[in-house]
């Protein structure tokens, strides 16, 4: 992701009510992490693992922050336990804001059985998710996601195209 | 020592405080010794020392404590290397060890074998990490982890015995209603916006 994209995302995150910020880098999110972690509209923590994430995520929901977990397209399948178990069980919405690794024009082995798997295992946890392929869509789809949240007290996904995320 | 007489120890402290607990017989124990609005019971296994991070970090003007365990932190123990990092003086992290997953039939955790949870805290750089074996013990290292420099890790070192104390009867939606509202008052916040009829706010 280049410059430009994370500061597109990062202004849309913070116009959109969003202020808590959990991230495990990633290589093609690190920009973004970077950027969110150096600016002061939003607490942000480093975590270790997508799970430990999400749970961080829930807590500061209950304290009254808004919160999104930026991770790779794997750290959705990590935290599939505690969205459901923390998040579903007791209805807290968090943010997933994730890369699409294994979509259309992935380069890397490895990361294509992760992406084909991402799409339904959000199905199977009932969490709504957009797939964003166009920048001009980025800023309304972050401040839906947002009020979607308030009502639904359930997480959102919102996946980064390949398009959005390829190249440094 | 007993996890039942530990919390006893705690309850009279307990102001504004917010409180999460872990599975089975520690939240009920603790319903049945300090029932209030602030507390959230039976979190996720692996989920209480995490979420009551986040619950710190959003509110570092509020002591939050995790009442966790053996079993549970050990499913998810880098969590102790973010709060380390996190470093939020105001979270309290109880673990109450028993060596045993208790709830689900009472087999061994690593805990019961050479691993020390104290330790790890230590090593993950929570500098104030301790193992208590008493109630006095326990009541020491609360007193001096009450009024800030955390995070603070205190791994109660407690026998299998339960205090024979019934449910809570409430799910985890109405526990979690119930707590937010009640952060919403002792903050003067809304995080609930059910619906845009009446919210002066137009996003």
């Amino acid at each position: 992701m280049n410059a430009e994209m994370a500061a597109l995302i990062a202004d849309g995150l913070r116009e959109a009510g969003f202020n808590f910020v959990a991230s495990l880098p990633a290589t093609q999110l690190h920009t973004l992490q970077a950027r969110l972690r150096d600016d002061p509209a939003f607490v942000h923590v480093g975590v270790s693992n997508e799970g430990e994430g999400v749970g961080i995520c829930a807590g500061a929901w209950l304290g009254g922050r808004m919160p999104v977990m930026v991770m790779e397209t794997s750290g959705i399948l990590v935290a599939t336990y505690g969205l459901l178990r923390c998040h579903a069980t007791f209805g807290i919405p968090t943010l997933l804001l994730s890369t699409y690794r294994g979509d259309l024009g992935e380069q890397e082995w490895y990361a294509v059985h992760t992406g084909a798997a991402m799409p339904g295992l959000l199905q199977a946890m009932r969490i709504p998710s957009k797939v964003i392929m166009d920048p001009s869509e980025l800023k309304p789809t972050l401040l839906e996601a947002r009020r979607s949240m308030d009502v639904s007290l359930h997480p959102l996904s919102v996946v980064l195209g390949g398009r959005l995320t390829r190249g440094t | 020592m007993r996890r039942y007489d530990c919390l006893a120890a705690l309850a009279p402290l307990i102001g504004d405080d917010l409180v999460v607990t872990n599975v089975a017989r520690s939240g009920f124990e603790w319903h049945a010794l300090c029932p209030r609005e602030g507390n959230i019971y039976t979190m996720a296994m692996g989920m209480v020392t995490p979420v009551c991070l986040g619950l710190a970090l959003a509110l570092p003007h509020r002591r939050v404590i995790a009442v966790d365990g053996d079993g549970s932190l050990l499913l998810n123990l880098g969590a102790l290397t973010t709060v380390a990092n996190a470093a939020p003086p105001n979270l309290i992290v109880l673990v109450f060890d028993n060596r045993s997953y208790a709830s689900t039939g009472g087999l061994p955790t690593a805990t019961a074998g050479p691993t020390d949870l104290a330790a790890i805290a230590q090593g993950a750089g929570i500098r104030g990490a301790c193992t208590v074996n008493s109630v006095d013990a326990f009541r020491k290292a609360i007193e001096g982890a009450w009024h800030g420099g955390g995070p603070w890790v205190i791994v109660a070192r407690v026998t299998g015995e339960t205090e024979p104390v019934g449910p809570k009867l409430m799910d985890g939606r109405e526990n979690k209603y119930r707590f937010v509202r009640y952060v919403e008052e002792t903050e003067g916040i809304t995080i609930l916006k059910p619906s845009i009829v009446g919210r002066k706010e137009s996003s």
